[in-house]
This record gives structure tokens, C-alpha cells and sequence, in this order.
């Protein structure tokens, strides 16, 4: 038993499968990423056009609903997107094609996708604040459901945390930061996102239930009222990091530059004269090997600015965001800069 | 170089041309021209034809016009516009021009040396 809905393709309503459907709609998100633009709308929309006849005459042959057979059929007679996609590789569509011809295995009435469905690649997760599971703002719930750490667990810490000495502005203040520049998780895709699940037919409709059983609407407008100046704080809180991040960003690049001359001046003509006028020059020790130290801290320091802008521009541009793997490759990066730099600056600083 | 995939290069090759071979003296939907099309053993897979129909529209060779049909929803008609009259005419040139190559080599007397 299967469970079968009408959909209308191209002005014709048609009965098709569940499994069906979720498989014809995969294969024309892959044909709208294949054929981008209005021109790719087009093409999608004849396809779509001929895809509608196809199915009209397999109903006119006796059938009552589309099965997935019938889709797989289908697209083995219109081809993959990597088959005809003419921005492609020539050879690569006549491999495949030639590959398909080869396999006659697939001719039979085949239950799984003929093509590899893009659903292999690993989901993206993203920090969003978790409105659903919140105490104040939901920050700490976005950060556990990131990192899959247990919320309770963590705010215990961070209650713990407020109690260190000397520090409670300062969490406070992070916290209230955090708040304004990550985004809650306000539509059902947003929160899937938030819990690294695939965005599929499927679990979007689960979520959605999810949010109509536990949905409390009466505490919305209060939320919202706050939520929205918060929101606006935190566009001029981006503003400002992003023009700060600019502004040391250039500094620091001034710096950099100078040093790097320096170095060369130093190395190609044996002269110390632009090095002695560098503000951070070390008059005792190994100056070369400082100067080195302080142009490897600035290089660290104008990462740290890149991406201090980059999250500024993702909170109000909308940039896409660096994934997590990167932002840790990045983040050890620069604390081995740092230490690099704060061990060279150490050395230089000894006497000889 | 692999047989298959010459073969599939070299009926690419062919494909715009025969595409405007079959609208040459009447309009056609995609349906008839992959009819037409499957039966030369043109293409393999239908939806190569697409993105080639709106590229040819794109570049002003075709147009196309939505025509009722008795059954289902209205269909994309294409046809040569002037501009693909005379595109068709300079392929046809061509076209004759490969062949008469092509057959002038295939007509090769055993006696001079040449590969078959």
C-alpha cells in the first residue's frame, strides 16, 4: 500500500506515489541546478511539458497512478542532467551514457533511483538561536543543538561560569552579543538546518507538525516586540564590528606591509634604518627575528579581522556562511600564528 | 579515444543541423521532432534536445508559438525564422562539402596507400 497525491504537472493533474513524487521532484531540482537562469527555466518548463505527455500516454496505456517505475522509466528515456547539460564536459555525457547503455540491469523495472540522488552529501548544520527550547533567548539551546552538547548541562555551566570572579560582565555581555547577532530559528526549514537534518519533503512536514503541537501562540507578541528590537540591535552591533573589522584590518595591513619592506630592505641591502623606524621596534636582542615575530602576529591578527567581517556580513548581508570544519581549520591557524609569533618576539627579546 | 563516445561526438555534431532539417518546411513540437529524431537514431537521450531548441530560439534561428492541441495543454510550435533559412542553407553547404569528402575517401582505390 502506498500513498498517492495529485499533482499537476505542466496544467495536467496527474495521481502519483509518494516515492514517485519525492523521486520526480529530486530529478527536476537536479535538472533547475543543471540549467540555472530564465534560459534553464525554459528548458526545465518543456521538460516538465514533455515529462506531462510521457505520463499522459503511460495513463492513456491502461495505468491509474504514476509509480515510481514509471518515473524511472521516465528519466531514463529524457536522461540525466550530466547526460545533456551542454555547459558540461563532452566526454563525461558520452561516458556516462555509453556506461548506461552498457549496465542492462537497469532496464528492468528498478524500485531505487537510477541516478545518484544529491541526498549523499552530508546536511549543513547552522548555529541559529533555539526558539523552541529557550530561557531568555535561546542562545545557549542554538549553541548545544550545534555542538549536540545536552542544553541543561550547559547552562549549568554557564551559571557556574557567572560566579568566577571578575567575569560576570564579560559572559554577560557574550551572551547578550550572541543574542543579537544569531539568528533565531523561525521557520520549520531554519530549525531542520539548526539540528543538521536534510531539508527533505518529508521532514519539513514533521517539523511543521512539530511546531503546530508545541507552538504556544500566546507568548508570540511580547517575543516578537523585543525579538525585533534585539534584531535591530544586533544589525548596529554587526555594523560596527564590520567597520572596526575594516579599519584595524587596514592598520594592520599598513603595518604588514611595512614590515615585509622592512625585511626585504634589511635582507637585500643589510640596512637597518627602515626597520629602527618601525613603532614596534626592539632595540635589544635579535631585531630581525622580532620584526619577523611581529609580521607573523599581524598576519594572525588580520585573519582574525577577515573573520570578524566575514560574520558581520553574514548577519547583515546574508553572505553564506564558512562551515564549521573551516572556522576550526582557520581558528588553529591563527593560535599557531600567535604562538609562533609570541615565541619569535621572546627569542628576539633575549640579549645576545 | 573510445568508439562509443566518437560515435556520440560525432552525432552531436549532427544534431543542430538535422533539428533544422526537420523544420525546414513545416513547424513542429518536441515531441514530433524527438519522434523524428529517434527514429534517424539521433539521440539518445530526449532531453538533449531541449537546452538545444532554446539556445537555437535564443540566437534568433527559431522562434516558436503556442498552438492548441485536441489533447492536454497548448504546445511550443517551432519553426525557422529567415535568419535560420539562411544558417540552414549555409550548413547544407557544408554539410555537402563533408560529404562529398568523406565519400571521395571511402571511394579510395586499394592501390594507393591509405588507411581504411
Amino acid at each position: 500500500m502506498k500513498k498517492s497525491f495529485p499533482v499537476n504537472i505542466n496544467g495536467t493533474i496527474f495521481y502519483i506515489d509518494e516515492d514517485a513524487y519525492a523521486l520526480l521532484n529530486t530529478y527536476l531540482e537536479q535538472l533547475e541546478r543543471a540549467f540555472p537562469g530564465q534560459e534553464g527555466k525554459e528548458i526545465v518548463a518543456d521538460i516538465e511539458a514533455r515529462i506531462s505527455e510521457l505520463f499522459a500516454e503511460r495513463l492513456a496505456s491502461g495505468a491509474s497512478v504514476i509509480a515510481i517505475e514509471d518515473v524511472n522509466t521516465v528519466i531514463e528515456q529524457m536522461g540525466r542532467p550530466q547526460d545533456f547539460s551542454e555547459g558540461n564536459v563532452e566526454d563525461e555525457g558520452a561516458e556516462s551514457q555509453s556506461a548506461a547503455q552498457d549496465s542492462p540491469s537497469s532496464e528492468g523495472p528498478s524500485t531505487p533511483p537510477p541516478f545518484t540522488a544529491p541526498e549523499a552529501e552530508a546536511p549543513r548544520k547552522r548555529l541559529f538561536r533555539d526558539e523552541r527550547d529557550k530561557v531568555l533567548g535561546g542562545v545557549l539551546g542554538g549553541i548545544a543543538c550545534y555542538m549536540n552538547w545536552n542544553v541543561n548541562i550547559l547552562r549549568i555551566f554557564f551559571v557556574l561560569a557567572l560566579f568566577i570572579p571578575y567575569t560576570f560582565l564579560l559572559w554577560v555581555l557574550l551572551y547578550l552579543l550572541a543574542w543579537m547577532v544569531i539568528p533565531a530559528a523561525s521557520t520549520p526549514q531554519q530549525v531542520l538546518e539548526m539540528q543538521g537534518q536534510p531539508v527533505t519533503i518529508n521532514n519539513l512536514g514533521q517539523a511543521i507538525l512539530d511546531a503546530m503541537n508545541s507552538g504556544n501562540p500566546s507568548e508570540k507578541p511580547s517575543g516578537n516586540a523585543f525579538g525585533s528590537f534585539m534584531k535591530f540591535l544586533g544589525k548596529l552591533v554587526a555594523i560596527v564590528f564590520c567597520v572596526g573589522g575594516c579599519l584595524i584590518g587596514a592598520l594592520v595591513t599598513f603595518f604588514l606591509i611595512f614590515a615585509v619592506c622592512a625585511l626585504i630592505v634589511y635582507w637585500g641591502w643589510g640596512s637597518f634604518e627602515l626597520m629602527s623606524d618601525l613603532p614596534f621596534y626592539m632595540h635589544c636582542g635579535n631585531p630581525v627575528l622580532g620584526v619577523l615575530g611581529m609580521a607573523v602576529l599581524f598576519v594572525a591578527l588580520l585573519i582574525v579581522c577577515a573573520g570578524v567581517i566575514w560574520a558581520a556580513g553574514c548577519a547583515l548581508f546574508n553572505w553564506k556562511d564558512l562551515s564549521k570544519g573551516s572556522i576550526i581549520a582557520l581558528a588553529v591557524l591563527v593560535v599557531l600564528l600567535i604562538i609562533a609569533s609570541v615565541v619569535m618576539i621572546a627569542v628576539a627579546k633575549i640579549p645576545m | 579515444m573510445n568508439i562509443e563516445n566518437l560515435k556520440s561526438q560525432m552525432r552531436k555534431g549532427m544534431l543542430e543541423f538535422c533539428v533544422l532539417l526537420i523544420l525546414r518546411h513545416k513547424a513542429a513540437y518536441a515531441s514530433e521532432m524527438i519522434a523524428e529524431l529517434k527514429g534517424a537514431k539521433l539521440i539518445v537521450v530526449e532531453g538533449t534536445l531541449y537546452p538545444l531548441l532554446t539556445r537555437l530560439k535564443n540566437d534568433g534561428l527559431l522562434s516558436y508559438e503556442w498552438r492548441e492541441s485536441t489533447a492536454g495543454p497548448p504546445r511550443k510550435y517551432y519553426s525557422l525564422t529567415p535568419e535560420g533559412d539562411e544558417f540552414l542553407d549555409q550548413l547544407s553547404d557544408s554539410w555537402r562539402e563533408i560529404s562529398d569528402s568523406v565519400d571521395h575517401l571511402q571511394n579510395l582505390t586499394p592501390n594507393t596507400p591509405s588507411q581504411q
